[in-house]
């Protein structure tokens, strides 16, 4: 089925470690160490939201992007179609 | 005299630091034609950097100088230049065959989005860090002496260096024939082979690593930041840019030299209030007379 609609599960895993990597490089240090003058207080909770809200929602647009022209448009009008009815 | 031989000590450290910023600004616009509005920022991020890594080292221990100053550079340059890569990625890339409007509105946001995600993670409040280098040397010059701290004569080493290996890199590497290829006309140097969308990509990297440089080197010497602090040091690393001619890499280095010694000199001499109002006059006089700054090319229009 997977193969049909188009979805690599393994490359979209792949883009969202890189992704999630690089949320980590970027958001570790400047959300995760919070400076207290010359002390910091540690916040990786933060972080780690960050990353796996990243991390996600790569895996979800690598999909999405991944999916063959058509099913990608079914999808869209499903999603669009719910949206106006309620 | 001692007056005039310590400000220009001065000025040599504040303009190594400004030049090193301004090619950031020069090398971006030479690439792409637009100014990069969140280098100021992306200084700023490093200050805060900076001040994280000074931390973490001293939390798990580490006292030597030599070992705290290369780390805090290594860790610095590191994060800083993702911030340039990723910069690239959002704000200029998915822009890329937009008006060059669109691509100036989309650098202002980015600069504010960074101003405000550090203001939300580290607080508005001034941080700093401890002085970790002190000492000078002194020369005695008639009655006074000039001083030249452990730290400005650090600071004008890596800045050197850094620029150094820089113009080594441009000039004598395959990356910078490849960089300046892709300055002189990007189209042309696709259609050769060369990925330009990597090119462009490096040359935001090699922006942020030269502002991470500063960066340590600023807030190890001065000690005091805010998330603000990249809005004043972007103008003038900008103006210095724009006064040695904008896309010209030794242009940056001039200009920022010629803008931190006009500044100093006139700040010790005769005002420091009004220091800023000196180096502007300076730079709009220059641009008066040369229109592209001292070492740029006038644009030619083709035909």
């Amino acid at each position: 089925m997977s193969q049909a609609v188009g979805i690599n599960f393994k490359k979209s895993s792949i883009d969202a470690l890189i992704a999630g990597f690089m949320a980590l490089v970027l958001f570790g240090p400047i959300v995760g160490v919070v400076l207290d003058g010359y002390n910091f207080n540690a916040e990786f909770g933060k972080v780690a939201w960050m990353v796996a809200i990243v991390a996600a929602g790569r895996f979800v647009m690598s999909c999405f992007f991944r999916l063959k022209k058509a099913w990608r448009w079914h999808f869209v009008t499903r999603i669009t179609m719910k949206g106006w009815r309620y | 005299m001692d007056i005039v031989l310590q400000q220009l000590v001065n000025g040599l450290t504040l303009g190594s630091v400004y030049g090193l910023i301004a090619i950031g600004y020069t090398m971006v616009y030479g690439i792409i034609g637009m100014i990069n509005f969140a280098h100021g920022d992306v200084y700023m991020v490093s200050a805060y950097i900076t001040a994280i890594a000074l931390a973490l080292l001293t939390f798990f221990g580490i006292e030597s100088f030599p070992i705290i100053l290369v780390g805090t550079l290594f860790l610095t340059v590191a994060v800083t230049g993702a911030y340039g890569w990723v910069i690239e990625r959002i704000a200029y890339r998915p822009l890329r065959s937009s008006s060059r409007l669109s691509v100036l509105i989309s650098a202002i946001g980015m600069s504010l989005i960074l101003q405000n995600y550090v203001q939300l993670s580290q607080g508005a409040n001034q941080q700093g860090v401890p002085t970790l280098l002190t000492g000078a040397l002194r020369f005695h010059v008639g009655d006074g002496f000039v001083q030249i701290t452990y730290m400005k004569l650090l600071i004008l080493f890596i800045s050197i260096l850094g620029m150094g290996v820089l113009t080594y890199v441009i000039q004598k590497t395959k990356l910078g024939r490849m960089c300046r290829a892709t300055q002189q006309d990007r189209k042309m140097a696709s259609i050769l082979g060369i990925d330009t969308d990597k090119v462009i990509s490096t040359v935001f990297v090699i922006g942020a690593v030269m502002a991470a440089l500063a960066g340590v080197l600023v807030t190890l010497d001065y000690g005091a930041f805010d998330f603000y602090v990249g809005f004043i040091i972007g103008i003038k690393a900008f103006t210095a840019a724009v006064l040695g001619g904008i896309g010209s890499l030794p242009g940056a280095m001039l200009g920022g030299l010629i803008l931190g010694l006009s500044e100093a000199l006139f700040a010790g001499l005769i005002s420091s209030d009004y220091k800023d109002v000196f180096s502007f006059s300076l730079l709009v006089l220059i641009l008066i007379v040369r229109p592209s700054g001292l070492l740029g090319k006038p644009e030619v229009e083709k035909v």
